[in-house]
């Protein structure tokens, strides 16, 4: 905090003959706060000759009056009667209109109308900077002292009490200071500067490198029961004890004490002082107060330290340094707050600049093998701008041995061939697709054949003219041939390295754009004569087609054949039998029995007629007929059936 | 004329009800004479409804209401809300609010035109109280206490705030609010007034330990008992004569 307030131009200790020199016509300096309820009522005084006043139309936050009722009425919406009413409840000065009217637009300047709340609430929580009080007396000095020496009380202090308690301090006050902690006890009374009695003792209560004391850890978790543990339980029932017997022995110096400074924190701690049914201090005691400043461990040095620093009255030159210090201290509060607020912002910066950092890293790893190469080199990893792979191929350029340098060259050579090359493939392509279009495979067979004898190189140009698109749907020469059905052409270009797996736009195959069977078959053909020459699965073949399938496929389709010329036999026999029986079932039973009766005599001449059953006209030439009358029949059935039909009256 | 009542040895009336010219509210769980208070006042007339509020039964403090809604906190359960509109007459709304103040009775306070509210209230919860309760809400303190609604109570006829209210607040007050106010106490002193008592139209309960100065303070200026004075007078002369007569 000492970064907040101006160095002392000198220190002053309490109850010095110096000290009471400063005392002359003190007063205290209010850091921009004044107490609301001494405005108000000057202010009142003003107001009450004003007969809207006495009407009730009036508000008192505002100390404003009526003569309407509406205007009280829509007052009470108003941001201001709010902002002020508000600034009321939380005793602070209220402020008219056309104050209220510049505070909103600065604020609505600086987008966020908290602010000047807060600068407010700052100014506010600093009116005793230090947990101090700030006074100046006659001869123009500031000097500020402990609130807590003063008045105990939190709210803002009446100027009147704090004046008179601070002329009050005697040449050689008596304090008692105690603290407590982390099983360290150390008190003293201190008479002026010199401590009359002391006692200063440690004992090991604190869970080592645990932390915390061990009735917490108890009452938390449950009894623990290590020898450490009943140790620390041990240890702290003593201190107990140890400390009511101390204070029990000093009680006479304490009541003369004109106050008691203690630090205890943690209930246990506070326990121990003021626990118990019998407290060693008393909670409620005047004289109590917290020692309102960070302290280390308690021994009896720091005891003395918090002495001297409570003792101590710290001179100024004049008030408008404390003031001029304590404005700055707030701007810089704002500017923090403002800092916190762009932070966000920094960390989107920041993955750009690790990404550079990276960058960084990388070209000087790449440095490291090159470095004796080129100069070159140097000079670009130096640019850390470039992006990394920009880097990481500059470097290879550079790196590469002779033998790939030679590979470069050749291969920088090739491009101008293919321009040549591609040229004749365009010509050749034509030729071959011409070839196509006239349906003439001598003709194509003849420019494979030419090309055939060329070199190695000009195969290779066949191969990919051969298996290059030539229209717009993506075909190659070998679709066209399939779908012209130009068996030929087809085995040719396959011969020659007319890859069948290409597809067309439509994803089709050579082998699926084929219109018929025998289209079909050629591909299958050459699949079984050069198994191995093409990824037949990927142009959808669906498997050889070898000299013996077709023998077998050709027996067996000859045993189809003879099959079905039996069944067409039979079946002609059906169809007579069944024109026979119709033409007999047509007949009168006089006829069938006509019939019946030519047949035996047929059979007696041994010429074959057939007999048939009567009513359903089946033949019974083997069987022992049923009969009744004369009429012959097949089963009982038909002669019931026959009955029915036929009755005899 | 202000009755008097009490929930389990508590005079804090205006904790444990709420009274509005429609309804009535009586936390629930108290004795057969509590309530009967109420109900031989009231039910013919309006109804008296045995609720709780979050499991609470200090409904007058987490509620606040008058003829034409009840607004109820956040904290109060589906049952409960059910249960309450259910009971509720019918052009009675019932809203519950999202509010940060959520013992709304303490935090507001109306009449069935006009609303007291504590300044820190939510803005929406301001909407909401002026559209519910058909009311004009407007931000203020009672003797520099934010919680209007413990420090005063108001009907239509009048009101009785905090006794360390100043005049000219007071006049600011009943400007506010267009009735009668008065500064004074309930429950021999209490100086939380909405708390201590429940008041309408027509009744008022105060807890038992109330005054009968502190009774007539209610009675004339929440005008309960317009023919008090004649009534006395019609007593005046069969009493004495009784009187004459032993």
């Amino acid at each position: 905090m000492s970064t907040i307030l101006p160095f002392a131009s000198k220190t002053v200790l309490i109850g010095r003959p110096d000290y009471q020199s400063l005392l002359d016509g003190v007063k205290l300096i209010s850091l921009g706060l004044t107490r609301k309820e001494d405005t108000v009522a000057t202010d009142f005084k003003n107001l009450e000759i004003d007969k809207n006043y006495l009407l009730g139309l009036h508000c008192t936050t505002c100390q404003i009056a009526f003569e309407l009722s509406e205007e009280h009425r829509a007052h009470y919406k108003s941001d201001w009667h709010r902002f002020n009413l508000k600034q009321k409840i939380r005793n602070r000065q209220t402020i008219d209109e056309p104050k209220f009217l510049a505070l909103e637009n600065k604020a609505n300047d600086s987008s966020s109308s908290c602010e000047s709340d807060d600068e407010i609430n700052a100014y506010n929580s600093h009116f005793s900077m230090d947990s101090k009080l700030f006074f100046e007396n006659n001869s123009g000095n500031a000097f500020s002292v402990y609130r807590c020496l003063l008045t105990n009380k939190k709210d803002i202090p009446n100027e009147e009490i704090v004046v008179n308690s601070l002329k009050s301090i005697s040449s050689q006050p008596m304090w008692f200071i105690v603290m407590l902690g982390g099983g360290r006890f150390s008190a003293a009374i201190f008479k002026g500067e010199e401590a009359i009695v002391h006692k200063t003792f440690h004992s090991y209560t604190v869970r080592a490198k645990q932390g915390g004391s061990q009735s917490t850890q108890d009452r938390s978790k449950g009894g623990c029961k290590s020898a450490g543990a009943s140790l620390r339980r041990y240890n702290e029932a003593s201190q107990l004890k140890h400390i009511q017997e101390i204070l029990s022995l000093w009680r006479n110096h304490i009541k003369l004490c004109d106050l008691i400074f203690y630090r205890a924190i943690g209930p246990n701690n506070r326990n121990i002082l003021f626990g118990g049914s019998n407290p060693l201090i008393d909670k409620n005691d005047n004289r109590l107060c917290q020692i309102p400043f960070g302290t280390k461990k308690a021994t009896f040095a720091e005891v003395q330290k918090v002495y001297n620093q409570l003792s101590t009255v710290l001179v100024y030159d004049s008030k408008e340094i404390i003031n001029n210090s304590i404005k700055n201290y707030i701007l810089k509060l704002f500017k923090k707050k403002k800092n916190t607020e762009s932070r966000t912002k920094k960390v989107v910066e920041k993955p750009i600049k690790d990404i550079q950092k990276s960058i960084e890293k990388v070209s000087e790893n790449i440095q490291l093998p090159s470095m004796s190469d080129s100069s070159e080199n140097d000079n670009e990893n130096e640019t850390v701008e470039f992006p990394q792979s920009k880097i990481l191929c500059e470097n290879n350029g550079s790196v590469v041995t002779n033998g790939l340098k030679n590979k470069k060259r050749k291969k920088k050579k090739k491009p101008k061939d293919t321009i040549v090359k591609c040229a004749e493939v365009e010509e050749l392509k034509k030729c071959l697709l011409q070839t196509i279009e006239e349906k003439n495979s001598e003709a194509l067979s003849k420019y494979l054949l030419l090309e055939d004898s060329h070199n190695s190189f000009t195969k290779e140009y066949l191969e990919k003219s051969l298996n290059e698109t030539i229209d717009e749907s993506n075909n190659t020469l070998l679709h066209l041939a399939s779908a012209y059905c130009l068996h030929d052409h087809i085995y040719l270009l396959l011969q020659h390295g007319s890859n069948p797996i290409h597809k067309n736009k439509d994803a089709k195959t050579p082998y699926e754009l084929a219109p018929d069977k025998s289209t079909r078959k050629v591909f299958r053909k050459f699949m079984a004569v050069f198994p191995d020459k093409y990824d037949y699965d990927k142009s959808r073949l669906p498997g050889p087609l070898t000299e013996e399938l077709q023998e077998e496929l050709k027996e067996r389709k000859k045993a189809k054949q003879k099959r079905a010329k039996e069944r067409k036999v039979v079946e002609e026999l059906k169809k007579e039998e069944e024109i026979e029986k119709q033409k007999f079932l047509q007949l009168s039973d006089r006829e069938k029995c006509a019939i019946a009766a030519e047949k035996r005599f047929i059979a007696v001449q041994g010429r074959f007629k057939l007999l048939r059953c009567f009513y359903c006209g089946k033949n019974i030439e083997e069987k022992f007929p049923f009969e009744y009358m004369d009429y012959k029949f097949c089963s009982v059935q038909c002669v019931k059936n026959h009955r029915q039909k036929n009755v005899v009256i | 004329m202000a009755v008097r009542a009490q929930f389990e040895n508590n005079n804090e009336i205006g904790v444990f009800s709420k009274l509005t010219n429609s309804y009535c509210l009586v936390g629930i769980g108290a004795s057969e004479t509590f309530y009967s208070v109420f109900e031989s006042e009231l039910s013919d007339i309006i109804p008296v409804i045995h609720a709780s509020v979050a499991g609470c039964r200090i409904v007058g403090r987490m509620t606040v209401g008058n003829k034409n809604g009840l607004l109820l906190p956040n904290s109060t359960t589906d049952t409960e809300l059910q249960h309450i509109r259910n009971s509720l007459p019918d052009n009675v709304k019932v809203q519950r609010v999202e509010e940060r103040l959520s013992a709304l009775g303490n935090v507001m306070v109306c009449n069935d035109y006009v609303a007291l509210v504590h300044p820190d209230l939510d803005k929406d919860t301001e909407e909401i109280l002026s559209d519910t309760l058909n009311v004009e809400v407007y931000r203020q303190t009672v003797a520099s206490n934010c919680l209007v609604g413990s420090y005063c109570a108001i009907s239509n006829q009048g009101g009785l705030v905090h006794p360390k209210t100043t005049v000219e607040d007071l006049d600011e007050l009943s400007g506010l609010i267009q009735v009668p106010l008065v500064a004074g106490t309930v429950n021999r002193g209490s100086d939380v007034v909405g708390a201590g008592m429940v008041v309408n139209d027509w009744c008022a309960v105060c807890g038992t330990d109330t005054t009968s100065t502190e009774i007539s303070v209610i009675d004339s200026i929440f005008k309960l008992d317009p023919d008090g004075v004649h009534k006395m007078k019609k007593l005046k002369g069969p009493l004495i004569d009784s009187i004459k007569a032993s």
